[in-house]
């Protein structure tokens, strides 16, 4: 997957608000930022994962017999 | 690690204020150099730009729609106000103009039955200077009902109405119309202060021609003026009710609560 900058810093925006991520502090160049992720952020992610898990399997599970037709 | 093209760069640098402020005052340098990075990193420079300023665009309406949502998130009062103003405005706006539509529709109305009744007798063999009544209808200043007959060449025959003692003639282009018409409505405006509502008949049989019948749209007019007026007198009202209701309940929620000493 690909992210433009633009699409790439409103979403860290965001998940900064949200307290996904936090800047580190440290920094190499004044240009570049680093984040991290945060424990609640940690926590959403495996939410996220698990939620996207069962969605597969779920699919997986009514998927058509080979051949088949909708 | 290879420079990105210098005019297509700055472009991009100045292309960042559509992002709001907030956003731009925060990310700039950091949207910039990963922009550069990006660049270093693409294999192609003919796919990479297009596709850095798609993303620019698109992002920059997704921010400001976002900040919107904030905003009424954030002031739900004055989002419900701005709603239903809007509401309102466009509710009034339409309100306005079908009662304009139906005032100026309204002032074809003895005009149309005259029409009709006069056409009909010409048609039907009655001489014109005999049908059409004999009276004398200043148009510039009578609000009365008047009728002219026309020859089918459009040279006017008999009359009720005049302007400056002389009967007055529509354009060419009316006669015209009438040709492959049998009728026609228009507001005709023989001279700048004088503006008429007209019903205009094609006239066959022994006396072929064009009646027309018409009335001043002074009251029309003035009455639409009083329109105009009151429906923008409303609707400054009603709006600024509903702003003055949204600031004050918004001072109300915010301000603290008080402190009540116990008994």
């Amino acid at each position: 997957m690909k992210l433009g900058p633009g699409t790439l810093y409103g979403t860290i925006d965001r998940m900064i608000r949200d307290q996904l991520v936090e800047e580190t502090g440290f920094t190499d160049d004044a240009r570049r930022r680093y984040y991290r992720i945060t424990n609640l952020g940690h926590r959403v992610f495996t939410a996220e994962l698990s939620r996207i898990g069962n969605i597969v399997r779920a699919t997986r599970s009514k998927a058509l017999p080979k051949g088949a037709r909708a | 690690m290879k420079p990105p093209n210098p005019f297509l760069f700055a472009l991009y640098r100045n292309s960042l204020r559509l992002y709001p402020h907030r956003l731009r005052l925060l990310y700039q340098d950091q949207l910039l150099q990963t922009a550069r990075d990006a660049y270093a990193d693409s294999n192609s420079s003919l796919y990479f730009w297009p596709s850095l300023f798609a993303d620019l665009l698109k992002s920059a309406v997704k921010e400001h729609l976002l900040m919107i949502r904030d905003q009424a998130i954030a002031r739900p009062i004055f989002f419900h106000a701005l709603t239903l103003g809007i509401i309102l405005t466009l509710f009034g706006a339409f309100a306005a103009f079908v009662f304009q539509a139906l005032l100026r529709r309204g002032a074809n109305e003895p005009q149309a039955q005259m029409a009709a009744l006069y056409a009909s007798k010409i048609a039907s063999g009655a001489n014109p200077g005999e049908a059409i009544p004999s009276n004398y209808v200043d148009l510039e200043r009578s609000l009365e009902p008047f009728v002219i007959f026309y020859s089918d060449q459009g040279a006017p025959l008999t009359a009720t109405g005049y302007l400056n003692q002389v009967i007055p003639t529509p354009p060419s282009g009316v006669f015209g119309y009438l040709r492959s018409h049998p009728t026609d409505t228009i507001t005709w405006q023989p001279q700048p202060n004088v503006r008429i509502a007209a019903v205009i008949h094609r006239v066959s049989g022994p006396h072929p021609g064009f009646l027309l019948t018409g009335r001043s749209l002074r009251l029309v007019e003035e009455q639409e003026e009083v329109l105009r007026k009151m429906v923008f007198g409303g609707w400054f009202l009603i709006v600024f009710l509903l702003f003055a209701g949204a600031i004050l309940l918004s001072r109300l929620q915010q301000s603290p609560p008080r402190l009540v000493r116990g008994g």
